[in-house]
């Protein structure tokens, strides 16, 4: 059997035949390749135990369905079935707390079958929390106005730790016998000073990859959110409200702080004091520890280096830490033998970090599942050995605890510790990634570099990334710092650096370290302005969500103007500015468009009032004999192209403009006819017509009507007669003289005001008149 | 023989207690598929909404499928319910009100987490495919309805999400 991906993913889901399945196992027990990409593809299935789950309430179910239309006004449905918990424990691996695949690690959370207890506020947003973590995740919650449970712990691996009166401090008594070091996991209740003030620390679980994410989630952390007893007042609330999700409520009282016993807190911070870009704490700062006193000579855990934070860079040559590179990227891959379809993306292409592997399954000798950096073998037994294991240093983790958070010590694995160097190199790396510190443009390192941070890579990936790449730099390492102790690197403005009112006084040496490094791994991860296409995505899902622009403006062809619009667009009170700016443009577009037509409209014509009934009727000149026989009603539309030639017998080298005159003829010739009477009449639609009334002839006589001037019209009646005719006025008709000649009757209309004749029409008698035939003109 | 059961149309009640029944993990799938919590109730409404135009036969075996399918679609497409205006209407609120719906839990799925940033570097289909077995926990015939292919081509999928998901992960997680 050829080893196949398709094939474990179905033998993984139980899609596959028995026979087909008795034969993978067969090859499984063969194929160490496969039994590695097997235990890669179940801890993918488990890692989706992360992810959101999104809850509906019960109430809201059926006005949802209602308005889907599923369910009519009154219709309920019966009450769902309980919310299935999270996956239990042991389908996690554990190193995410569960009993899965790998060896349970020291530093790993310990399956607890109870479940934690309910958080003391049935409103408390606590979900989104337990939902990440959940069921071994960190559930820090609110503190209640109530006094604190007496019973509150701290398990950390295992080591459950009773309710007991906290450890008195270390008082110096004279004369008195050294006290033999105490197990603090073995003794009791841990509270954090200035912590315990506002949060207490309900069942913690801490796994890492639950602690690389709730600090991935505090996008917005102004601080650290943990710390230890002695150390300045810690995280706002703000900060852990927001990491957490969780709503701290305000304390009524204080829980009486429990002082961490020395040996287990973490190394004192070379620079006590917070950057002044850190925001102030919210508590008042703890009373001042009791006099120091020195630690007893039977537990040497910690061996304070000297006070020369990252400038001393010769632990970096010890041969334990000295940066190793693997081979190739594929190293490691349980997937190297599979085509590749999708390579990844140069951006997500990450330069191996020396001294362990985020390869899962490689270069991890606990094997298959184990999380980098641990092996099973430094599994602290049990709780009474605890201090002892802890002060061994491990193989794996140590190195990158001491990579990360400084020189080469027996880091104890403790709970502050971690939290505290993750958080401050997220925080210094946010910083140094946004520039909103309050720093001036240009003097700190994240300034100047206009590609935005590797968003594709984690944040904790990133400085570990900066901390060890390249490797030649890291093996050849530069002169000794010259300011401030920071790590000089070749290229890097030592100068500048010192000049950042944040590297002046890093919180850790790693955050220094992060810092100092950051601007060249963004640089080394993509190009300025070249976003890859998945970063391209990242991005433009980063718009989306409360951490919508958290980080930097995202790359775009306009920048964030689409989304700053769409928002505003989006926000109820403004969308009137939104029509308040269109209805100001249509106003702007409109005025510009009447100015312009004004302004470029010609001169309007003199009124054409003689042109004729249409536009078919050609202007002619007076006198001109254009007479055309028309058969029907309609105005004539043949007549000459130009009259000026034909009236002239010489040619007029400069036309003079001619009075515009139209003629028109009516009827087909009629004689006999006599004009009994004139009439006048406006019509609805303002026009006046001239009605002519005739008696006693055959056919109909000829009219032509034409205009002398604008304002006169006259009528020519060939065939027709009259006897004493003296037509009135009427409309706009001011005077009308009616002459005649032989058969031929000529009418002079004059008018007060210049109109046009719009039509002319003979009509048969009608009802009401006692006249033959009417000729009626059409003046309008 | 003529299947007359299954030519009976199924209730709206029957296919409104399916919906109850699922509609956290529907909400959830959407949310996870388009990556934003917010659009994921409308997303899965207008899923939910043109499955019960068109319920399936046998809503017993092919209900759930259904389901996840017509929520696919709607994220695939964009669909929403109520539908959003187009144009430049666009630009201010939606005239008609959203979902009177709340859930909790969307501040999580909106959030960006290792695993999320790795889900959401995937194809549509893979992400929907890893989505709907890991997530929904659909066996292979299932998520083949729901995608629309056929089983073959669903395990394919989901196999090689697995290997890009791998990958991914592998070089943005520590």
């Amino acid at each position: 059997m050829k080893c196949s991906l398709l094939a474990l993913s179905s033998y993984l889901d139980d899609e596959l035949e028995p026979g087909r399945r008795a034969e993978i196992e067969a090859h499984l027990v063969g194929c160490e390749r496969c039994r590695k990409g097997l235990e890669c593809l179940r801890e993918e299935t488990e890692r989706f135990g992360a992810l959101g789950r999104v809850h509906v309430p019960d109430d809201a179910v059926n006005g949802f369905l209602q308005q889907l239309g599923l369910l009519g006004p009154g219709d309920t449905l019966p009450p769902r079935a309980p919310r299935p918990p999270d996956p239990p424990g042991p389908e996690l691996p554990r190193w995410r707390g569960g009993g899965g695949a790998a060896e349970t690690l020291p530093w790993s959370a310990r399956h607890d079958p109870q479940p934690p207890p309910a958080p003391p506020e049935s409103d408390q947003p606590s979900l989104p929390f337990v939902d990440v973590f959940s069921p071994s995740g960190v559930t820090v919650m609110a503190a209640s106005s109530e006094q604190p449970p007496e019973d509150y712990e701290l398990q950390l691996n295992g080591r459950s730790v009773p309710a007991s009166p906290a450890p008195q401090s270390p008082e110096a008594v004279p004369g008195a016998p050294e006290p033999p070091a105490p197990d603090p996991w073995s003794h009791g209740s841990v509270a954090l000073e200035g912590f315990g003030a506002w949060a207490t620390v309900h069942p913690v679980r801490v796994t890492p990859s639950g602690l690389e994410e709730a600090t991935s989630e505090a996008s917005g952390i102004d601080g650290p959110t943990l710390g230890a007893a002695g150390d300045e007042p810690l995280a706002p609330k703000a900060a852990v409200v927001e990491a957490t999700g969780i709503e701290a409520g305000a304390p009524a009282t204080t829980p009486e702080p429990v002082v961490i016993p020395e040996d287990i807190l973490p190394p004192p911070p070379l620079a006590p004091a917070w950057p002044a870009s850190v925001a102030p704490p919210v508590h008042p700062p703890p009373p001042p520890p009791p006099p120091a006193e020195p630690l007893p000579a039977s537990a040497p855990l910690r061996p304070q280096p000297p006070p020369t934070r990252l400038g001393d860079q010769s632990w970096l040559d010890s041969g334990s830490f000295a940066p190793r590179v693997r081979a190739s990227d594929d190293e490691g891959d349980p997937w190297s033998w599979a085509p590749r379809d999708d390579p990844v993306p140069p951006q997500f292409r990450t330069h191996p970090a020396p001294g362990f592997s985020t390869d899962p399954l490689g270069s991890v000798p606990g094997g298959a599942g184990a999380p980098p950096g641990r092996s099973p073998g430094a599994e602290v037994a049990s709780d009474g050995d605890a201090a002892d294991a802890d002060a061994t240093p491990d193989p794996l983790i140590d190195p990158l605890i001491a990579r990360v958070a400084g020189p080469p010590q027996p880091v104890r694995a403790t709970l502050i510790s971690r939290l505290r160097d993750q958080v401050s190199l997220r925080l210094a790396l946010m910083r140094s990634a946004d520039g909103d510190d309050g720093r001036t443009p240009g003097t700190g390192p994240g300034w100047g570099h206009t590609a935005s941070p590797p968003e594709s890579a984690g944040l904790l990936t990133a400085a570990l990334r900066a901390r060890m790449d390249p490797p030649v730099e890291m093996e050849a390492p530069a002169a000794p710092p010259t300011s401030g102790g920071l790590p000089t690197r070749g290229g890097h403005d030592t100068d500048r650096l010192a000049a950042s009112p944040w590297s002046e006084a890093p919180l850790f040496e790693s955050a220094a370290i992060a810092e100092a490094t950051a601007p060249r791994v963004r640089d080394l991860d993509r190009g300025p302005g070249k976003p890859g296409r998945h970063t391209r995505q990242l991005g433009d899902h980063r718009w989306i969500g409360p951490s919508a622009g958290k980080l930097d403006s995202a790359p775009g062809r306009f920048g964030d103007l689409p989304y700053r619009l769409s928002r505003l667009a989006r926000q109820f009170r403004r969308r009137y500015i939104v029509l308040a700016m269109l209805a100001i443009l249509a106003l702007l577009v409109v005025t510009v468009s009447l100015v312009v037509n004004h302004i470029g409209a010609p001169t309007p014509l003199p009124l054409a009032a003689n042109t004729g009934a249409s536009s078919r009727a050609v202007p002619l000149a007076s006198g001109t004999p254009a007479l055309q026989p028309v058969t029907a009603l309609q105005p004539s539309a043949s007549v000459a192209p130009s009259a000026a030639p034909t009236v002239s017998a010489t040619p007029v080298p400069t036309p003079v403009p001619t009075p515009v005159v139209a003629t028109q003829s009516f009827g087909s010739g009629g004689s006999g006819w006599t004009v009994e009477d004139v009439r006048y009449g406006t019509q609805t639609n303002g026009d006046l017509w001239i009605v002519l009334d005739f008696s006693g002839g055959s056919g109909e006589p000829r009219a032509t009507a034409s205009f002398s001037d604008p304002t006169t019209l006259d009528v020519t009646l060939t065939g027709a007669g009259e006897s004493g005719l003296s037509p009135g006025t009427g409309g706009i008709v001011t005077k009308a003289v009616a002459t005649s000649s032989g058969s031929t009757v000529k009418m002079v209309f004059d008018l007060s005001k210049a109109v046009t004749l719009k039509n002319g029409s003979y009509t048969p008698q009608d009802k009401s008149n006692p006249y033959p035939l009417h000729l009626i003109l059409d003046l309008g | 023989m003529i299947n007359v059961a299954a030519n009976v149309p199924a209730t709206s009640g029957e296919f409104a207690e399916l919906v109850s029944e699922h509609l956290d993990e529907l909400v959830t799938y959407a949310a996870h598929l388009v990556g934003d919590a917010d659009s994921a109730v409308e997303l899965a409404a207008a899923g939910i909404f043109h499955a019960a135009k068109y319920p399936p036969a046998r809503i017993g075996v092919d209900g759930t499928a259904a389901l996840y399918r017509a929520v696919t679609r709607a994220c695939r497409t964009g669909e929403r319910f109520p539908p959003r205006p187009h144009g430049p209407a666009r630009l201010w609120r939606r005239s008609r009100a959203s979902l009177q719906t709340e859930f909790r839990g969307g501040d999580v799925a909106s959030r960006m987490n290792t695993v999320k940033r790795a889900l959401m570097t995937l194809p549509f289909e893979r992400r929907a495919a890893l989505l709907l077995r890991n997530l929904a926990r659909l066996r292979y015939p299932e998520i083949a309805r729901a995608l629309e292919c056929s089983p073959e081509a669903a395990s394919r999928q989901l196999a090689a999400a697995r290997r890009q998901f791998s990958s991914v992960y592998r070089e943005i997680a520590i």
